[in-house]
């Protein structure tokens, strides 16, 4: 089915601007660090979305289905990066993951980060069911809103969970020495 | 500020935790829009304890904005409805779901309608009932009645009482 020139420049343009806003979000979520280029993804997404339209003018393009495509897009895209074989970094790219734990909290605690986690998960483990998922998704950066969404409760009541699973994980922590962690 | 050493830890530690599960599009989706699936607690709980799920859900709702927009986009071009027009989207919904219950009304007037139509014929009687009821002076089918048949003076045609043409008589 051919698109007539007008109706055509105008999805073009459509599809341009929406794919440069799918790019620029993929950066400022950080995706890049499971192996994705986000120029790909904007160029995948562009070309799936056209064939869509070009295959039924007449289909109403409802948000969730265009999400969906964009994250097909990401998700088939990180699955295939996944099953490359590992590739050596080259010099001095080898930054990312070591040093968010070193300017988070020093060289010492990027060598023992993986026992400290350790630590920090077993204070979790014993945590009740629905205040260590509170405290989890919270450490993930979902907002309160979210935690009651995610939960199936109110935003009360996931700040309830959230401050009485922070509050154990606290005590606990200190006194496992990682008090350190929360200052 | 407390937060960021001990969620950069968490989130560095569960960066990989899901290993090979990675998240279904249709899943993440519902959860953005505030939906929960069937199994939400065990998706919940996967994306608490993976840093890539959850980044994945963020990104999802980050997309939201965007793709309404693009689908409203979308939907202005090919329903060749300029920009501002879109605002009447809201009433012509309205409207479409009046004309639907005024459908639905119609339909279920003419429903009762048959329902009725249908008792009254089942409190009719049987068509036996009906050939005794028939009256006497129905007369269509008459011509079969034996008595009757007998009782007819014969066709003016063939009664017998011919008389020959006046062109060839002699006399």
């Amino acid at each position: 089915m051919s698109l007539d020139s007008t109706l055509h420049a105008r999805l073009y343009q459509l599809l341009a601007d929406y794919g440069a806003k799918v790019r620029a979000l993929i950066e400022g979520h950080g995706l890049g660090q499971y192996g994705i280029d986000a120029a790909d993804i904007e160029q995948e997404v562009r070309i799936r979305l056209w064939k869509a339209l070009e295959r039924d003018r007449s289909a109403a393009f409802h948000t969730s289905y265009i999400q969906r495509v964009v994250l097909s897009t990401v998700i088939d895209a990180i699955r295939a990066a996944r099953s490359r074989p590992a590739e050596p970094l080259p010099e001095g790219e080898g930054e990312g993951s070591e040093a968010m734990l070193a300017t988070a909290a020093g060289p010492e605690r990027a060598a023992g980060g993986t026992q400290d986690f350790d630590r920090v998960a077993a204070c979790l483990a014993e945590l009740p069911q629905r205040r260590r998922e509170a405290v989890a998704l919270y450490l993930q950066g979902f907002s309160l809103r979210e935690i009651g969404e995610l939960g199936g409760t109110s935003e009360e009541a996931a700040r309830k969970l959230l401050d009485r699973g922070l509050q154990t994980l606290r005590a606990r922590l200190a006194l496992m020495g990682l008090g350190e962690l929360y200052e | 500020m407390n937060k960021p050493t001990l969620a950069n830890l968490y989130r560095q530690a569960t960066r990989d935790a899901a290993g090979s599960t990675l998240p279904d599009a249709d899943t993440l989706v519902a959860l953005a829009h505030g939906e929960r699936p069937a199994d939400a607690e065990r998706i919940v709980a996967e994306v608490a304890q993976s840093a890539l799920q959850s980044d994945l859900l963020h990104f999802t709702r980050a997309l939201e904005p965007a793709s309404s927009a693009f689908s409203a986009e979308i939907a202005a071009t090919f329903g060749e409805r300029p920009a501002h027009m879109r605002r009447y989207a809201a009433p012509l919904r309205v409207a479409a779901g009046r004309w639907r219950n005024a459908r639905r009304v119609g339909f279920g007037l003419a429903a009762a309608l048959l329902v009725a139509v249908a008792v009254w014929s089942q409190h009719q009687p049987a068509p036996a009932a009906l050939a005794k009821a028939t009256p006497a002076s129905d007369r269509i089918f008459a011509a079969l009645d034996d008595h009757s048949v007998a009782k007819r003076q014969t066709d003016e045609i063939f009664n017998g009482s011919f008389r020959g043409d006046v062109i060839f008589r002699t006399d």
